[in-house]
């Protein structure tokens, strides 16, 4: 799975905005994603005017169907849910997975730059920088992780 | 603020029961895994194990399952060329610390402690900001490369904030 932007939210907008229309549930949807993330309104706002303005440009990446939205949304709200322990934890090993395969610059600046929505910068640096020792690597990862798995090569 | 419900109600309670039940967020990818728990995530032991629910696979390369040892192992030698020179703490990149660490020989005090160094700060981080750029020069981060820098920080009493700024400036 493709990261269709650069953070979680992002994403989210390129699925709600896949028919070229967002409608009101989408936005409702992405309601509750702003809440799950943690998100204010001018944080939201910044990103939905960014993407708007691709939008009109014609660069905005899109996603391919009316399902995948939802589907995005239980995703990370399932990870944001779970508790903090295990969302660390797996962060840390996906940075540890990350370092095995080879960790690159514009792989960390990416994973770090989807992982801060999820407020997971800070275990998954220590995964690849290895603070506190090495950790086993991750053999799948939840389909909210999966566009920073991508990201950083883990996909195969 | 309504929110839409998804099928999963994903906290219908959070015992520590099966968080990764809750995460069982499936998906698609190559291997198709599936798994239900969080070991499902997990490498550690289950590498042969049958998961079941979806998440999605990740490929990582020569190292399966294992942990820690063989970890540190694998990833010590994979570096771009030279062999661990000590102890499993030398690795690649401890040639490019070779010159530092002559360098530094002569400040060896300064260095060893830094707490009570008389090298301003911005030395220290300079001296490291250097070694950070060359761990990335080849464009891919390895562990033995990650050890070596470990190592830098402690020598130099960097914290790992620290380091995390360096980084981050450094890629800009």
């Amino acid at each position: 799975m493709q990261a269709l932007g650069s953070t979680p939210f992002e994403h989210a907008l390129a699925l709600a905005w896949f028919d070229d229309r967002m409608t009101t549930t989408e936005f409702r949807q992405l309601d509750a994603l702003q809440t799950s993330l943690n998100l204010s309104d001018s944080e939201r706002a910044s990103i939905e005017a960014d993407y708007e303005n691709r939008l009109a440009e014609g660069t905005a990446p899109r996603g391919k169907d009316a399902n995948s939205l939802a589907q995005w949304i239980d995703a990370v709200r399932a990870l944001s849910n779970v508790h903090e322990d295990v969302s660390s934890v797996l962060a840390r090993r996906l940075g540890g997975t990350a370092l095995r395969t080879g960790l690159t610059r514009d792989g960390w600046k990416a994973a770090n730059d989807w992982l801060e929505q999820l407020g997971l910068t800070q275990p998954f640096a220590e995964g690849c920088w290895l603070v506190g020792g090495p950790v086993p690597a991750l053999s799948a990862v939840p389909l909210a992780l999966a566009p920073v798995a991508d990201s950083l090569g883990l996909l195969g | 603020m309504t929110t839409p419900e998804p099928e999963t109600d994903p906290e219908s309670e959070d015992d520590e029961v099966d968080p990764f039940a809750e995460l069982g967020v499936e998906t698609s990818s190559s291997n198709g895994n599936i798994s239900d728990g969080l070991e499902a995530f997990m490498d550690d032991d289950d590498e042969d194990e049958p998961v079941d629910s979806a998440p999605v696979a990740v490929k990582h390369d020569e190292e399966e399952s294992d942990d820690d040892d063989d970890m540190f192992a694998t990833l010590g030698v994979a570096g771009p060329s030279v062999a661990l020179a000590s102890a499993g703490e030398n690795d690649i990149l401890a040639a490019f610390m070779d010159e530092d660490d002559d360098d530094e020989a002569d400040e060896e005090a300064t260095y060893s402690s830094p707490e009570t160094s008389t090298t301003p700060q911005n030395d220290v981080m300079d001296a490291y900001k250097l070694v950070l750029e060359t761990v990335w020069v080849d464009g891919i981060l390895d562990s033995g490369e990650v050890n070596l820098l470990a190592k830098r920080r402690e020598e130099l009493g960097i914290s790992f904030e620290e380091h995390l700024k360096l980084v981050r400036e450094m890629l800009g």
